[in-house]
């Protein structure tokens, strides 16, 4: 590879700026541990949570360097086009918080997670069986989080991949594994706020400094001059990049329309910041001024992904491009590496280390909170229920261990895989595995008198159908049984598959004693 | 092609803005709003301190 492309003005001062802001978020992650005093307080916050201190958790959260790369990614690949994962996420979230639909009655169950609602409606079965799933879907799902996180740490600082790439996954999974541990959703609450404010700033000062870079005229040129796509409709990816660059078309906004609507509801993260706030109305309050940082987390990394495009493929930089295509060839980096190689490049020293110290905090603002949701719901939906009954000591210590397991798994998972289509693919395919699942059992629990244990058991287990998605599995039915079966398919049937369950195992096994 | 670009320039714009304007509101305001959590979760940990059996009860 040309040294040229890795070439960053990355310093000692920006490590500098990096360890400081770690060292602070660390501290101030244990001091937060003072403030547990029961079950509640380490898993919901004590349900004190107002609507602004909600919506910078909210935000600290589901803007996580993750997202960032694969937002990046898709604008990098994909240009102006990709943007309309924006427009579904940001219609999702206004229905939402206009109807309160879902979110609003959830919260009114006062209960601490998802599957303990399945219990209180349909049977403690369907709860253990309920918090597997959402384990399992949400442990793959997160399984490439880290190997984002030090592509982007390797490709804007110029260190090289390869042993770097795991010690940095390693360092920056135990630093939150560390706080986390100690103090619970108090922890995640309060560093939350840090690197909202931190990464907010960062994230305004990278797409003025991208924006600055490019220029409006060059922003133009992206279609006019240099083949951007720019309609999604079109199934015909024109870009530079060749087949590098996946299109999108009519079945995969169908198909991703279905998976961000479900999420934004009943994803496990962010429906315990739902199961969080003081009252239902901050719950649809919350969702409505969502909308923004919802918008922002796609749209703005979208824009530095066009950046990095427009450098690498016009007329500033001439050759730069075919150099980074025959690296992405080489597999000696991937389409996530374009955006944090173009940052490093007009990002000026100082500035680098506090837009890293930026990615890193929207890193661990993720990491914390979803490894705190997942190991609540196997100790509160798995644990307890199959062992229990257990004090609040020892629910306080099974959740730590889960989180220190979980920890573990995705230091594996992340070393050893690699995804075939692009980052965000992957995640909607592993998403999809609890979401097809959850959507009719909450919403028929929540809307439809009728609905039944064993509708529940069905549509849980169709779920499980998401995995035909995997990129393996459309491979081997692409060979076994048609050519033109697409990742989207399995994802649009997983979901059929389990209302149609749910809804067939309602009507035929009604539930005794609701009857 | 004007369509798309001017959806997709408009999205970009709004997004920045209100973005930066959330950043602004919500940074100041949550503050206020960690001292107001922290006092109440203060009680917790008050009660928890004064009766320990509390948490040893298996539920």
């Amino acid at each position: 590879m040309n040294p040229a492309l890795t070439e960053t003005n990355f310093t000692g001062l920006d490590w500098g700026i990096v360890a400081a802001y770690l060292l602070v978020s660390v501290i101030v992650g244990v001091w937060a541990n003072r403030y547990v005093g029961n079950l509640s307080d380490y898993l919901v916050a004590g349900r004190t949570l107002r609507i602004r201190l909600a919506l910078a958790t909210m935000t600290g959260t589901e803007l996580g360097l993750v997202t960032v790369m694969y937002s990046s990614e898709l604008g990098f690949t994909q240009q102006y086009a990709s943007l309309y994962l924006s427009v579904i996420e940001g219609v999702s979230l206004l229905i939402v918080g206009l109807t309160g639909i879902v979110v609003y009655r959830l919260r009114q169950a006062a209960v601490l997670t998802i599957p303990e609602y399945y219990e209180a409606r349909y049977s403690q079965g369907v709860r253990i069986l309920g918090g597997v799933m959402m384990v399992l879907a949400g442990v793959l799902n997160m399984g490439l989080f880290l190997k984002a996180a030090s592509e982007f740490l390797t490709a804007i600082s110029g260190l090289p991949q390869g042993d770097f790439l795991k010690w940095i996954m390693t360092g920056l999974l135990l630093m939150v594994l560390f706080y986390t541990v100690l103090g619970g959703m108090v922890s995640v609450v309060i560093t939350d706020l840090v690197q909202f404010i931190i990464l907010g700033i960062a994230m305004v000062v990278v797409t003025w400094l991208v924006f600055q870079n490019v220029g409006y005229d060059g922003l133009a040129e992206v279609v006019t001059a240099h083949q951007g796509y720019f309609n999604p409709t079109s199934d015909i990816n024109p870009s530079k990049l060749g087949g590098r660059g996946q299109p999108i078309g009519v079945l995969t906004i169908a198909v991703q329309a279905a998976v961000i609507f479900t999420a934004i509801m009943l994803w496990p993260s962010s429906a315990s910041r739902t199961l969080a706030v003081k009252t239902p109305e901050v719950a649809k309050q919350l969702y409505l001024y969502s909308t923004i940082p919802f918008l922002a987390r796609r749209a703005l990394p979208v824009f530095w992904g066009i950046g990095a495009y427009a450098f690498f493929f016009g007329t500033t930089s001439p050759g730069f491009g075919q150099e980074l295509l025959a690296a992405i060839d080489a597999n000696e980096i991937s389409t996530r590496s374009a955006m944090p190689l173009y940052l490093a490049k007009i990002i000026p020293t100082g500035f680098l280390g506090l837009v890293t110290a930026g990615m890193i905090a929207a890193f661990m603002s993720t990491h914390d909170s979803y490894l705190l949701c997942w190991s609540g719901v196997v100790t509160q939906d798995i644990v307890a229920p199959l062992f229990g009954p257990l004090s609040q000591r020892q629910r306080i210590l099974t959740t730590r261990i889960g989180i220190v397991s979980i920890g573990a798994m995705l230091l594996i998972w992340g070393l050893w895989y690699e995804p075939e289509g692009n980052l965000w693919a992957y995640m909607a395919v592993t998403g999809t595995v609890y979401l097809a699942g959850v959507l009719p059992i909450v919403i028929g629990g929540l809307y439809w008198k009728r609905g039944s244990t064993v509708g529940a058991y069905a549509a849980l287990i169709g779920g499980l159908s998401g995995l035909l998605g995997l990129d393996p599995a459309v491979r081997y039915l692409k060979i076994a049984v048609s050519p033109a079966i697409e990742s989207g398919h399995m994802t649009l049937l997983t979901f059929a598959i389990s209302i149609a369950g749910y809804v067939l195992g309602s009507l035929l096994f009604p539930d005794s004693a609701k009857e | 092609m004007q369509f798309w670009m001017t959806l997709w320039t408009g999205l970009l714009v709004v997004s920045a803005g209100a973005f930066l304007l959330m950043l602004l509101i919500v940074g100041f305001g949550a503050i206020g709003e960690l001292r107001q959590m922290l006092m109440e979760l203060r009680a917790d940990t008050r009660e928890s301190a004064a009766h320990p059996e509390i948490l040893d009860r298996a539920e």
